[in-house]
């Protein structure tokens, strides 16, 4: 009988954290022998009656959740915030796992669709899953020194609420732009991130004498990171921040112009494989309509988000 | 109304409750399971997997004391009320007098 009860207490120490272990199965074992003494007023109980006393007390997994309940990793008034981080996380990572697995589709000399899903499978699994640890353990010591907590209290007053449903400043808008000024600030600075036989072989590089492109990019994406990491510390828009949300548009939609008119800003890899020949044989000119569109794109954006300036 | 959802709102309804009753009950130095049985003779019926890691908790918070002793050829743990857990006991007895007569003047309205 005191075999079954032994393995009851070891499954339930086995549950527990080290530190607590020997504490909490000694006074669980002195509560169940009591219970069992309450219980053999009659004999001794036989292995049945046990079990069913053991099986009253619960799965042991349990029974040391009840007496040492795991802290969550990520307090659940974080939780939106972090899924919010992570959804966007994981877009950026899917849009470089596709950008590498194209750049190695373009330097192939013969296509294989299943080795291009895999590879692309494999790549964004594998940033995921270093991003999942970085922003979790981010979570868990901003929660465990409370900042997340200060974050959310932020100016917090009634009277700081947003008037109207547009002044109030969408987060999810906010980590967009956190992640598309970053994404840029990666695509730019390749060099830091590509090995140098990938960074050869990648199908567009800046031509000779169109460096100050990657630095006046760098200098306005940092900004317009900096503006979104701001933003992410007010609730509503003042007219002042709207107009600078404005004028972010406004600039990287000229720099986008312009770089398309002016033209031969890109040029052809050093190391050109027959992908990338094909490219720059036939479809070079698509580089400038992208940047075109693109500009058109921030326009739009820039002039809704003048229209909402007015009603601010 | 199922009985499901009856018994999750009386489980909401008595967990507050329980607290103040183990500390009144905690005056004597008790262990868990005479605590237990104090609790179902006086017509609270709670069960070991709340009761026990309840009153270690309320042993952390410091409102209980407690004490591995030798009893009946067996260690046990006894707890007993602490003078902090006293002072608490005191505030919260209040509390529910309190609450008790407010409650049960709005129970009559209905």
């Amino acid at each position: 009988m005191m075999e079954l009860l032994e393995r009851y207490l070891a499954a339930v120490a086995a549950e527990l954290p080290a530190d607590k272990q020997h504490d909490i199965v000694r006074e669980l074992r002195a509560n169940l022998l009591d219970q069992i003494e309450a219980q053999q007023q009659d004999g001794p109980l036989d292995d049945n009656q046990l079990s069913q006393l053991l099986l009253q007390q619960g799965h042991p997994i349990e029974v040391a959740q009840r007496f040492a309940p795991g802290a969550p990793l990520i307090a659940s008034e974080d939780m939106p915030l972090y899924k919010t981080v992570l959804w966007h996380g994981a877009a950026l990572m899917a849009v470089i796992a596709l950008l590498k697995s194209l750049g190695g589709l373009v330097l192939a000399d013969s296509i294989n669709p299943v080795r291009l899903l895999l590879q692309l499978g494999f790549s964004f699994i594998d940033n995921f899953a270093t991003l999942l640890l970085l922003v979790t353990a981010v979570f868990y010591g901003a929660g465990q020194a409370g900042w997340t907590k200060e974050w959310r209290q932020r100016q917090w007053h009634p009277a700081r609420l947003p008037r109207y449903p547009l002044a109030r400043m969408k987060l999810s808008d906010s980590i967009t732009d956190l992640t598309s000024a970053l994404f840029l600030l990666l695509l730019l600075w390749t060099p830091l991130w590509l090995s140098v036989e990938a960074q050869q072989h990648l199908p567009v590089r800046l031509a000779e004498g169109m460096e100050y492109w990657r630095y006046l990019l760098t200098f306005f994406a940092a900004l317009s990171a900096a503006f979104a990491l701001y933003r992410l510390t007010q609730l509503s828009w003042q007219r002042w921040s709207k107009w600078c949300y404005i004028l972010d548009h406004l600039v990287f939609a000229l720099i986008f112009a312009a770089m398309a008119i002016k033209g031969g800003v890109f040029t052809e890899p050093q190391q050109l494989s027959d992908g990338a020949r094909l490219f720059w044989t036939h479809a070079a000119g698509s580089i400038s309509y992208i940047l075109l569109a693109t500009a058109a794109v921030l326009l739009v954006l820039a002039i809704a988000e003048y229209r909402q300036l007015r009603r601010l | 109304m199922n009985d499901d959802r009856l018994d999750k709102l009386r489980l909401e309804l008595r967990r507050g409750v329980l607290v103040l009753a183990v500390l009144a009950s905690s005056r004597t130095p008790q262990y868990g399971y005479s605590l237990r049985k104090q609790l179902n003779d006086n017509g609270i019926d709670i069960d070991e997997g709340t009761l026990y890691p309840l009153v270690r908790r309320l042993a952390e918070q410091g409102l209980l004391d407690s004490q591995w002793q030798m009893a009946e050829g067996r260690e046990r743990r006894y707890y007993q009320l602490s003078a902090t857990g006293a002072e608490v006991l005191a505030q919260l007895s209040a509390e529910w007098q309190q609450l008790n007569g407010s409650l049960a003047t709005l129970l009559e309205q209905q």
